[in-house]
């Protein structure tokens, strides 16, 4: 192990006295410098910061796969063409250690270099969010969709089996279902039962589609399960500026990561006394209190200048995107949104006009949630004008989720960063083994074309893919045999882009993040560094060819 | 595995044949070489350029390998981790990664044998000083001279203490003062046991300091012998005395004659070279003229002469001996035998021994003694 640590803590000082190791670090701290400066997203602060941690983290895993490519291969393949390994293997190190050495010392300086643009790129992500924000929205986007990391819940699936089953049965009484199978025979190659099957799947598929789209005047009711917010209240001190018992109100400055975290309508405690937020404005809320609550002694003592101890529940989110065949001319699509918790009959329900073809969030308090994890969810679609005109709404299930907060942003983002680590790690055994055969310019090569097709991977799996019931020439057979051993050799790197995640504010799950480190280290990287120790342990280190 | 008869490097029948890249043999640069390098022996490895002298040397260290025949170092392949830790090799280029300093490039080689911190760092700063680069030892190698990194090349071969030195055209860009030392490390490392093969096509090197050498031409061994034998030149005699005068000689002259013998040469010895330019830069040094290069180097690393009192002993060492130096006989004492008491020297010697006698052995396989010739005196 004190080899293997010799030849690690060699490779960290010959990386960071290697002048492009330099200069990638260099640039790499140019970007992440400029990008909260130039970066302007949609405008508002949480388009702004979104942007930040999109480009930030592209920008990240870009140059310090480049840093790691370069320095991976350059650090055996230079050994070699230099000769200094004449004096290296000339010691007591065995082959397999000094490959290994050397993989850890590039792993090292990844560590370095991540960990100092992960906390640059949080550093500027923690000065935007302090920026003013455009308003009372935007500033809860920034706190519940950006600094937070949430999980995302899937309606039930649409059960369409019965209309399935009496779409078939249609068809078999108006004598139309054997014409409709032999259409598929054919493509079924003559196999009867295959061709049944693929009828069966047609009409599964356009009945899954009728029942995704709505009417004008009707609605989709949508119920949710395993929600499980495990976010406490946000607990923070406000200061009254305006008391208005007797109406039941008062107006509260609170700090703006407590503002992010109400909604318009959620409930709010002050004091420990319920009330309801009733308007949201820059640095200010409004709070309406019961008028039996009102007049408890706690708040009858307030004065301007007051201050209170705030709690604020946590609130869910539901993400959807509608589409509509005919939008008015402002492309707005009204319907009114009604959430209950079927236990307590906790209800909300808003009105909005929504971009059509759009991904909108509608933030609620987690009161709609029962115990059980269970809440349903009713959109009713709206016509455009009071004379009824309206279209008709599509929503696919896919479409449309409940999100909630189940941790902060930070132990997120560390995950996310650990995710492009792995990238690293397995770029840096990829370099390493190609080091030990090839030579510098053709090892880069090799590794960026890896680099490319583990990126690719699933689009070139769907590029390749063979349809059975089309005919297929042989070289297609070929680029799909071809794939299917790349898909077993290589890593799926986008997995391991951690962009989306932390732009949308997604929970990084620690079960996501040990499948990919097994199925990119632990698998496959381990591999390319057995194959890396057995080239290198055959290899002649001074072999001449002449 | 070739039968090893006690051999430190042993080959039978070795041959190797480089190839194309459509892998015909294109290349025969050592064929059916078999060596006999035996322990304490400073063996020379001779022949012009692309004789096959390197190529033997990376099949010895396990660089290549034997397209033919077997080769064994200290009994076992040359791939073998295990006997790494017994050899020091200087390759033909110093082949230093450029951007460690000198300090940091031993410390890196240190390393590697698993040397403990503080003889790590004890021998460094020896090796730094027996190579004269201690002043400039934070520089970065890749800005030495060639002579510089050859210096720093040998202070890495050794800091192992090996007991196989493997040196490939070790002068190689060095100054005569680096040349001299050089050939004096060789002759006490011969002295103390350990095994030198040295190769180089630099004939007064290898003549002045191998006890037997191998000449090989176009990857075959033509001559293989002890120095001496291979070089006395049989039926001359060679007499040196003070000047004579013409009538001395023209005596000479008769009496030989009258023996039936004739004189074949008279000349005047000169003075070597290497001895002039040595006394001219002895003589700049001592009067401490600037230079930014190496200076001469200093005395040869104690644990190199096998007296290193190193790491913990040490100090309990010279305290033990300080005090047995410094202490005046109690009064009234009875004078002791002069037979029964030990020399300072020698008492340092035997505690020395005691401390640190496993320490000093550590590598060494059974049977490899030490003692094959005297070291010579040099006390520090």
């Amino acid at each position: 192990m004190r080899r293997i640590w010799a030849v690690t803590r060699q490779t960290f000082a010959q990386c960071l006295r290697m002048k492009v190791a330099a200069a990638f670090i260099i640039l790499l701290g140019v970007t992440l410098a400029i990008l909260p400066v130039t970066m302007k997203g949609d405008g508002t602060l949480a388009g702004r910061i979104r942007t930040l941690l999109s480009y930030g983290c592209g920008m990240t895993a870009l140059w310090l796969s480049a840093v790691t490519i370069f320095t991976s291969i350059a650090v055996v393949a230079s050994d070699i063409s230099g000769k200094q390994v004449f004096l290296v293997a000339a010691k007591p190190l065995a082959r397999w250690q000094y490959v290994l050495g050397r993989w850890l010392g590039i792993v090292m300086l990844d560590a370095m270099l991540l960990v100092c643009a992960a906390v640059t790129l949080y550093a500027f992500a923690q000065y935007l969010r302090g920026q003013p924000a455009l308003n009372p929205s935007d500033r809860r986007a920034v706190e519940t969709e950006v600094f937070a990391s949430r999980r995302r819940v899937s309606p039930d699936p649409p059960d369409v089996r019965q209309r399935v089953e009496q779409r078939i049965a249609r068809l078999k009484e108006e004598g139309r279902y054997a014409d409709a199978l032999e259409a598929y025979r054919l493509r079924a190659k003559g196999d009867a039962s295959l061709a049944e099957q693929l009828l069966t799947e047609q009409i599964q598929g356009d009945e899954t589609t009728a029942v995704q789209s709505v009417g004008v005047g009707e609605g989709f009711l949508w119920r949710f399960k395993d929600i499980h917010v495990v976010g406490e209240e946000i607990a923070g001190r406000g200061k009254v500026t305006a008391v208005n018992l007797q109406a039941g109100a008062l107006r509260i400055q609170a700090d703006p990561r407590l503002l992010g975290g109400m909604v318009y309508s959620g409930p709010i405690r002050v004091e420990g006394i319920d009330g309801q937020v009733i308007r949201l404005e820059g640095d200010f809320f409004e709070v309406q209190f019961r008028p039996e609550d009102a007049q408890r002694s706690t708040l009858t003592v307030l004065k301007p200048g007051s201050e209170v101890a705030l709690e604020v529940d946590p609130t869910i989110q539901v993400s959807f995107k509608a589409n509509a065949a005919y939008v008015s001319a402002e492309r707005m699509l009204p319907a009114l949104w009604q959430v209950l918790n079927p236990s307590t009959g906790f209800f909300y329900q808003e009105f909005r006009r929504d971009l059509y073809n759009t991904v909108h969030t509608l933030t609620l308090s987690a009161r709609t949630v029962d115990t059980q994890g269970r809440t349903e969810i009713r959109y009713i679609n709206l016509p455009f004008t009071s004379t009824g005109q309206g279209a008709s709404v599509t929503i696919l299930n896919s479409d449309v989720g409940v999100l909630y907060r189940v941790g902060g942003f930070e132990g997120n983002f560390i995950r996310a960063m650990a995710l492009i680590f792995l990238q690293l790690m397995f770029l840096a055994a990829g370099g390493v083994c190609v080091g030990t055969f090839l030579s510098f310019p053709v090892a880069c090569l090799v590794v960026f074309a890896v680099l490319l097709l583990s990126v690719g991977k699933e689009f070139l799996a769907t590029a390749t893919a063979i349809n059975p019931l089309i005919a297929t020439p042989v070289s297609q057979y070929i680029g799909h045999d071809a794939m299917k051993v790349i898909q077993v050799l290589l890593p799926d790197l986008s997995h391991t882009n951690p962009s989306g995640f932390l732009v949308d504010g997604m929970l990084v799950e620690w079960s996501y993040l040990g499948r990919e480190a097994a199925s990119t280290i632990g698998l496959r990287g381990v591999l390319v560094l057995a194959l890396a120790c057995l080239i290198f342990s055959k290899r002649e280190l001074a072999r001449v060819q002449v | 595995m070739a039968e090893t008869n006690g051999a430190v490097v042993a080959t039978r029948r070795l041959t190797k044949v480089f190839r194309d890249f459509w892998l015909r043999e294109k290349v025969t640069a050592v064929a059916d070489l078999n060596l006999d390098i035996r322990p304490g022996e400073v063996f020379g490895l001779l022949g012009p350029n692309g004789s096959g002298k390197s190529t033997t040397i990376k099949m010895i260290l396990g660089l290549l390998f034997p397209t033919r025949g077997t080769i064994s170092v200290f009994g076992r392949l040359p791939t073998d981790v295990a006997i790494k830790s017994r050899i020091g090799f200087l390759p033909e280029e110093s082949y230093l990664y450029p951007f460690l300093d000198a300090r940091e490039t031993l410390d890196f080689y240190g390393r590697l044998f698993r040397q403990p911190r503080r003889q790590r760092h004890r021998r460094i700063d020896m090796l730094l000083e027996m190579v004269g680069l201690g002043s400039v030892a934070y520089r970065r190698v890749g800005e030495y001279s060639k002579g510089m990194q050859r210096r720093i090349g040998l202070a890495q071969a050794l800091i192992n203490d090996p007991d196989l030195l493997i040196l490939d055209e070790p002068t190689s860009g060095m100054d005569p003062i680096g040349t001299r030392q050089f050939k004096d490390l060789i002759e006490t490392l011969g002295l103390r046991g350990k095994t030198v093969i040295l190769s180089s096509h630099l004939l007064a090197d290898v003549e002045d300091v191998c006890d037997r050498v191998c000449i090989l031409y176009g990857g075959r061994q033509r001559a293989e012998g002890d120095i001496a034998d291979l070089l006395v030149r049989r039926g001359l005699t060679q007499i040196t005395t003070q000047q004579l005068d013409e009538p001395t000689l023209e005596a000479l002259r008769r009496q030989l004659a009258a023996a039936g013998k004739t004189i074949v040469d008279v000349t005047s010895p000169h003075d070597k070279l290497e001895s002039l330019f040595l006394r001219i830069v002895q003589e700049a040094q001592d009067q401490r003229l600037a230079t930014g290069g190496a200076l001469a180097g200093g005395r040869m690393a104690e644990f190199l002469r096998g007296q290193a009192p190193e790491g913990r002993g040490e100090k309990i060492l010279q305290q033990l001996v300080a005090a047995a130096e410094v202490s005046p006989p109690a009064a009234g004492a009875a004078p002791q035998a002069p037979s029964s008491a030990p020399s300072p020297s020698q008492t340092r010697q035997s505690v020395l021994e005691e401390l640190l006698g496993k320490d000093k052995d550590q590598g060494r396989g059974p049977g490899q003694g030490r003692g094959k010739k005297t070291p010579p005196s040099q006390e520090p």
